[in-house]
């Protein structure tokens, strides 16, 4: 194995433990061996919070385990922002417009759904919690997104959850849209005409991947 | 009788053997005459099989839609909300009387600034979270709960409700867990961050709220409630690890709960999330009845949760909250049987959503399950 490649692997661990220091150590360390930094991202960051959501769907980790890794890669970006091309950074992945419905204000499954998709390459615009209906679709507009993610934690607030939906889908071209949170199930989402229904974080990069296949 | 006798303004209690003694004359009589709910739950708790299963419908924001009153005025005022919980009683049936109101009481009496929604359940405002940064945690000063607003409204409808309705229903206090109270006042993310970062901090702030909820414990026992219920929400998949559950919060709540024992009232549990430590929970807070809404996680059916823990506590819920939104009355009465036939021989089940009854839900799916327990639930069960 390279210097690079130990440097890489040792950033991808330091993530997938939640250790932020070391992550902004390792991530200097790499580019100063001469790893381009796409690369630190994508070979350090993202693999340590891939790794971090394998352990969480194997039950070795749960929420707070799962939620220091998203931090520790958050301030790898942070340390490497500088040295990544605008264009590197925000244009790279394919758009999700993504949010907690209006009404309601729990977020940690949102929050997670955004940081394993950005692991994944994805471009999230996270619209955070207690959002309007119309504002998910101007985001949809505004920004072109084809992936529209949307997440509740109430009963209450299905119906507008359900509106959301049926807005989203008159829309032209009409997006994807996927729907998670705990008072959800398959079927529900079904009915309440949703193409997807994520039953975790872990799993919404998949999800996402093969709703797009084939998709118009 | 309007409430247990007292005696320099306690209630008088019978001791747990008197309780088991009763629930044991109560079986009896239930075999030749309807029971009233205080003893039909009774039965259930202590293991004996009463007239029928007892059903805890979990009508707690829906009520308010039976009398016409706000969600604000449903969350402020201990009349209002005593008066929809019995009408939900006396229209939709049931056998047990709750004085829940939502889970940000007790953090909004610590200073946590609140919204309170006029169709929708009070919370935090999270934009503004009581614990702010990591040396708040050392700032809560302990008060009295009778004294604090919100607390004290749910200390008020607990009379209410023990007076209006005398010995007829259980009267159920309810206490969020030392760990869910904090999570209302620094947000679930942050905490759960804060506990692996930062334990010893957030454990000052969890000696200070224990304290409070221990007084707050009592207090409902002096209102003379039959029961109160801790929810301990983090002891599941969707909270923290086992180990990590049992330091930032099992010690705490047991410290709850043995205050509650310590008054001769029983201890109940509710616990929502999916794939509950219910092992842990019974090691810790020794509950007499315990409301899931999932599985346990070393439990794969219904029937290995009855030989496993079925005779350890009395077991509630499980029916999918989200079934009371979807499905139709005969499909609630058709899961309300599955249920009861797996669960309720010998007793020590009690009939119940998963967790709170869809405040916006068609009320017909409650009636529905009522039904299911007073039609299919007569024991001896058939097919039992």
């Amino acid at each position: 194995m390279s210097v690079e490649e130990d440097i890489l692997e040792a950033l991808a661990a330091a993530v997938r433990d939640g250790r932020d220091e070391e992550v902004e150590e390792k991530c200097l360390q790499a580019l100063r061996a001469g790893v381009e930094p796409t690369e630190v991202v994508r070979e350090g960051l993202c693999r340590g919070m891939r790794n971090a959501g394998e352990l969480y769907e194997r039950n070795e980790y749960f929420l707070p385990e799962l939620l220091l890794a998203s931090e520790a890669m958050h301030s790898g970006i942070r340390t490497l922002s500088p040295f990544l091309r605008r264009s590197e950074t925000t244009a790279e992945g394919e758009a999700v417009v993504l949010g907690v419905v209006e009404g309601d204000v729990h977020e940690i499954g949102k929050n997670l759904v955004a940081v394993m998709l950005e692991a994944e390459g994805y471009r999230v615009i996270d619209l955070g919690f207690d959002v309007s209906p119309s504002t998910f679709t101007e985001a949809l507009e505004r920004s072109g997104a084809r992936i529209l993610a949307l997440s509740t934690m109430m009963t209450t607030t299905l119906p507008v959850m359900r509106l959301t939906v049926e807005l989203a889908r008159k829309m032209r071209p009409r997006p994807i849209v996927v729907v998670g949170g705990a008072p959800l199930t398959p079927a529900l989402a079904k009915d309440m005409g949703a193409d997807g229904y994520g039953e975790n974080a872990a799993g919404a990069p998949a999800l996402l991947r093969s709703l797009s296949e084939g998709w118009v | 009788m309007s409430g247990y006798p007292r005696f320099r303004g306690k209630p008088i209690r019978p001791t747990d053997g008197m309780l088991r003694a009763a629930a044991g004359l109560f079986r009896l009589h239930g075999k030749v005459g309807e029971l009233l709910p205080l003893e039909r739950v009774l039965c259930a708790a202590f293991f004996k099989e009463p007239d029928r299963v007892p059903v805890a419908h979990f009508l707690l924001g829906a009520a308010r839609r039976l009398t016409g009153i706000s969600y604000r005025e449903f969350s402020r005022q201990p009349e209002a909300a005593a008066e929809a919980y019995l009408a939900a009683n006396e229209i939709i049936g049931g056998d047990v009387l709750y004085t829940v109101i939502d889970l940000s009481v007790e953090a909004a009496d610590f200073g946590q600034e609140m919204v309170y929604p006029d169709t929708s359940t009070a919370h935090p405002d999270y934009r503004r979270p009581l614990i702010a940064s990591v040396d708040d945690y050392g700032r809560l000063d302990p008060f009295d709960p009778r004294r604090a607003p919100r607390m004290g409204m749910c200390l008020r409808l607990a009379g209410i409700l023990r007076r209006k309705a005398g010995l007829r229903y259980p009267v159920m206090g309810f206490i969020f867990g030392p760990l869910g109270v904090l999570s209302m006042m620094r947000g679930t993310q942050r905490l759960f961050v804060d506990c692996l970062r930062y334990p010893e901090k957030v454990k000052e702030a969890l000696e200070v709220i224990t304290e409070v909820l221990v007084e707050y414990a009592r207090a409902f026992c002096d209102a003379g409630v039959d029961s109160v219920m801790l929810d301990t929400l983090f002891a599941s998949r969707s909270g923290v690890s086992r180990e990590l559950w049992v330091e930032m919060e099992g010690v705490y709540a047991r410290r709850i709960a043995e205050e509650i024992r310590r008054q001769g009232v029983l201890v109940s549990l509710h616990n929502c999330g999916t794939r509950p430590y219910l092992d842990l929970q019974l090691e810790y807070i020794r509950p007499r009845l315990v409301s899931l809404a999932d599985l346990p996680d070393d439990c794969s059916s219904l029937k290995e949760l009855k030989e496993k823990y079925g005779r350890k506590t009395a077991l509630a819920g499980m029916i999918p909250t989200e079934a009371f939104l979807l499905d139709t009355p005969r499909g609630i009465e058709q899961r309300a049987r599955e249920q009861m036939r797996v669960l309720a021989p010998g007793g020590g089940y009690v009939l119940a959503p998963a967790c709170e009854y869809p405040p916006n839900g068609d009320l017909v799916n409650a009636l529905a399950l009522v039904r299911a327990a007073e039609v299919h639930g007569r024991y001896p069960l058939k097919g039992g």
